[in-house]
């Protein structure tokens, strides 16, 4: 008895695995966010790097330079076998990918920019990064790179209005 | 091991498990290692996750699942049962617990990284523990024996497929340039290949339709037997180990790696059952 239940639970799964690769039922399992039902979407798109700046406001709005957030991680050979900062920029890159789509489709948005989480996110990752002395706000910004080899040139993303710290 | 001894389901899943057991305890050791990234000035502190979930921060689960110092008590917990399947693979006293705790931190795990984080991998990750873990109601029986051997493998080699149907539909992929586009990536990419490649147009398309193409009639290695679905394992293999090299695909690569014995226990039974 116990191995017909098995063989009809992997029969159902089995059947929704390949229902959901198609787009019609494909959206209400992201919703979910369940990885049982996975999709395989490896590489796809236009593979570019988002780069993320901030910068410190002094009190009278006077902003140093912008500086860059490192995201990057060493890749000597033993990051081949270990390499656990990998997954923090992994982390990083997911937060900038996800604000980064919702600035470029603005006919999607129902609410200010500044009201997803997605934005708040991002904000509340910078505003953990050290202080300059003296400030007392910041902002950020998002560059689009194309890699190693630079095809284009740098694209503006996205500047953020300066926040209080 | 020789590929006679794929034909018993019993030893097939032995090694799917033990595999599984190794590739869990590997991602989630390094994930330990990088568990900064949890805390409160990671980019997946609570702070920001809960900002997306405020049901769960609202239902009280939190200091017990989600906070800093107690998720990456989960996290050891995922390693250890990842280490304990490895060693007892096919002893339901412990491998059955052990898939349990894998299985509920990778639901955990996939609340706090809001699902974005080295998707691709936990998601192979969830289907087979999740199959495995199936097989508890029916430890002892061939039938679902046989059953989740099937399962896992078929799926293994319909990811390749669809993978394939997605790439199709993409026109970086259709313009034969992605093989360099993957490379020259800022974050995962290497300059070396990048150049490599950016001065070889035409290998680089070569490349590129050759891994839809072989992507797109993977699944031939359900049906056609051995020694022929070596060809395929061989490539997959060969796909798998050079991402690792070269793009530090680590999880992707041991995740899929518990996937062989079952696509050579499926190729030999379909192969059997349909051309005997």
């Amino acid at each position: 008895m116990g191995a017909y239940a098995v063989i009809a639970v992997l029969g159902i799964w089995q059947g929704l695995l390949i229902a959901t690769q198609l787009p019609k039922f494909r959206h209400p399992v992201e919703r979910l966010r369940l990885k049982v039902f996975p999709a395989w979407p490896v590489f796809r798109g236009r593979l570019t790097t988002l780069i993320i700046y901030y910068r410190d406001l002094g009190e009278d709005g006077t902003p140093e330079p912008w500086k860059e957030l490192s995201l990057d991680h060493h890749r000597g050979w033993f990051s081949t076998i270990w390499n656990p900062e990998s997954w923090r920029v992994a982390s990083v890159k997911a937060m900038l990918v996800t604000l980064a789509i919702l600035v470029e489709n603005p006919e999607g948005r129902k609410k200010p920019l500044e009201e997803y989480h997605r934005y708040k996110a991002v904000e509340y990752y910078i505003r953990q990064q050290t202080r300059e002395p003296g400030s007392r706000r910041r902002q950020f910004r998002i560059l689009r790179s194309w890699g190693h080899i630079p095809i284009r040139s740098r694209k503006e993303v996205f500047v953020s209005q300066p926040f209080p710290l | 091991m020789t590929a006679a001894q794929f034909d018993d389901p019993f030893t097939c899943i032995h090694w799917i498990a033990r595999l599984h057991g190794l590739a869990v305890c590997v991602v989630t050791l390094e994930l330990l290692g990088a568990h900064r990234i949890f805390s409160r000035s990671g980019p997946q502190s609570w702070e920001i996750v809960s900002q997306c979930l405020p049901g769960i921060k609202a239902s009280g689960l939190y200091p017990l699942f989600f906070s800093y110092p107690a998720f990456c008590g989960w996290l050891a917990a995922r390693s250890a049962a990842g280490a304990v399947l490895f060693f007892t693979p096919s002893d339901p006293r412990f491998a059955i617990p052990s898939l349990a705790v894998i299985l509920l931190v990778h639901t955990l795990y996939d609340i706090r990284s809001l699902g974005f984080v080295g998707s691709v991998t936990l998601q192979m990750l969830g289907v087979i523990t999740g199959a495995l873990l199936l097989r508890a109601f029916a430890w002892d029986s061939d039938l679902a024996t046989r059953a989740v051997v099937i399962f896992i493998g078929v799926n293994a080699a319909l990811a390749y497929f669809f993978s394939a149907l997605w790439k199709l539909q993409d026109k970086y992929w259709r313009s034969g340039e992605q093989i360099f586009n993957v490379y020259n990536n800022g974050s995962l990419g290497r300059a070396s290949l990048a150049r490599f490649f950016h001065e070889r147009p035409g290998l680089t398309r070569v490349l590129t339709w050759s891994t839809i193409g072989v992507e797109l009639i993977f699944p031939l290695v359900l049906i056609v037997g051995s020694p022929a679905c070596y060809v395929f394992i061989g490539w997959s293999y060969c796909f798998h180990v050079f991402n690792w090299a070269a793009l530090g695909l680590r999880g992707f690569t041991l995740t899929f790696a518990a996937t062989w014995p079952a696509m050579i226990y499926v190729s030999r039974l379909f192969h059997e059952w349909i051309f005997r």
